[in-house]
């Protein structure tokens, strides 16, 4: 063992013995650990068009890298083109609507944060007559995008990411 | 239920240069003749020995941060008087022994939540769990998390994207995961897959066409 780790080793050893005999056992998970919910968060929109035809894979450059297009159900598409991306304001509680290509609109709804610091959220896609076509409700890491798809748009189909921004 | 060493700090780390054989002959002549007198010096050193091997293994499964080994270094380093141009390791240990006990528990930890943190790392330590230590986990993770610029803004550093629940009005849907692709988050994100057979709805005026907009899911 190097001399460095020597002060760790020594950290570890007199822990272990101390706590053994003198320190309280009551166990605090930090997933316990409250975490005060922001007033608002926000969100990036991202509105992708896919379409398959022979011509071969593209990419529209202003996509930019994401590693989920080589995984399904993405894979089954060879060319992608970036429809819309717009950053919005969740404010807890009170839903966001946001207009997409086809007609149709999604409301995002930011309602809390879990003690692992993941935002629950809501997406949801209303019909022209307010009514929901489709809702899902996440736990969603912020950073990480979630993706509603199957709508058909121009031949292809909309792939709908959803990325919490705090 | 561990009992606690009764042997004083400078010894300990006496005990503990001599388990990696780091002292010079005459110390190690010296120890060896109170490990052989004292019992409790016996005692200590078979705890530190259990101990050394525990951290080793623990540390051979997964080395110690970098930047925490260090940190502490440097550390007690800056606490300390330039040394002298000849210092003999025991001697140096000993001047170190109080910054050493010093940054004792807080490191330690350090060390016990890095090591909750990795629960697959074989052969982790299973230390008493320290009420306090939820709290320097806390701080520890906020601290490795806050986005430059933002120093309220709880970020995850963990699971991805979970479904809580997902409805739709008389349509299949079909969930996929994919890897998590952010930066200190791991797990899975998800795709909600939703066939579009909505005779009536905008989507014919936007132009859609039935045709290849399926991936057959």
């Amino acid at each position: 063992m190097t001399r460095s780790l020597r002060p760790c080793l020594l950290a570890a050893v007199l822990a272990y013995s101390a706590a053994g005999t003198a320190l309280p056992r009551t166990v605090v998970d930090a997933a316990s650990v409250p975490v005060a919910a922001p007033a608002r968060v926000a969100g990036e929109v991202m509105v992708l068009l896919a379409t398959q035809s022979d011509a071969g894979r593209s990419v529209d450059a202003a996509i930019g890298a994401i590693p989920q297009l080589s995984k399904p159900p993405f894979n089954a598409y060879g060319q992608w083109k970036l429809v819309d991306r717009k950053t919005v304001n969740l404010e807890r509680g009170k839903g966001t609507s946001i207009p997409v290509a086809n007609g149709r609109t999604l409301q995002l709804t930011y309602s809390d944060i879990t003690a692992d610091k993941r935002f629950r959220v809501s997406a949801a896609m209303m019909r022209e007559d307010g009514s929901s076509l489709q809702k899902v409700n996440v736990v969603a890491a912020t950073q990480e995008p979630f993706f509603l798809a199957g709508q058909k748009y121009q031949g292809g189909t909309l792939f709908i990411g959803i990325t919490v921004k705090p | 239920m561990t009992k606690p060493l009764s042997v004083d700090e400078t010894t300990l780390l006496a005990l503990m240069a001599y388990l990696d054989d780091e002292l010079s002959p005459a110390d190690r002549d010296a120890l060896d003749v109170r490990i052989a007198e004292d019992p409790e010096v016996q005692e200590a050193l078979a705890s530190l020995a259990e101990g050394h091997a525990l951290v080793r293994d623990a540390f051979a499964a997964m080395p110690v941060p970098a930047d925490l080994v260090a940190s502490i270094v440097a550390t007690v380093e800056r606490a300390t008087i330039p040394p002298p141009a000849v210092v003999r390791p025991f001697a140096r240990i000993r001047r170190l022994a109080p910054v050493v006990m010093a940054l004792s528990l807080p490191a330690a930890a350090a060390i016990f939540f890095v090591m909750r943190s990795h629960p697959e790392a074989p052969h982790a330590l299973e230390l008493p769990q320290v009420e306090s230590a939820p709290t320097m986990q806390a701080v520890l993770t906020e601290a490795e998390d806050m986005p430059e610029g933002d120093e309220s803004a709880p970020v995850n550093d963990g699971e991805g994207v979970d479904v809580a629940e997902v409805e739709a009005s008389a349509h299949p849907i079909t969930v996929f995961t994919l890897p998590a692709v952010a930066a200190r988050v791991h797990g899975t994100s998800i795709v909600v897959w939703m066939d579009d057979d909505d005779s009536d709805s905008a989507v014919e005026n936007a132009g859609a066409s039935a045709e290849g907009a399926s991936p057959q899911p």
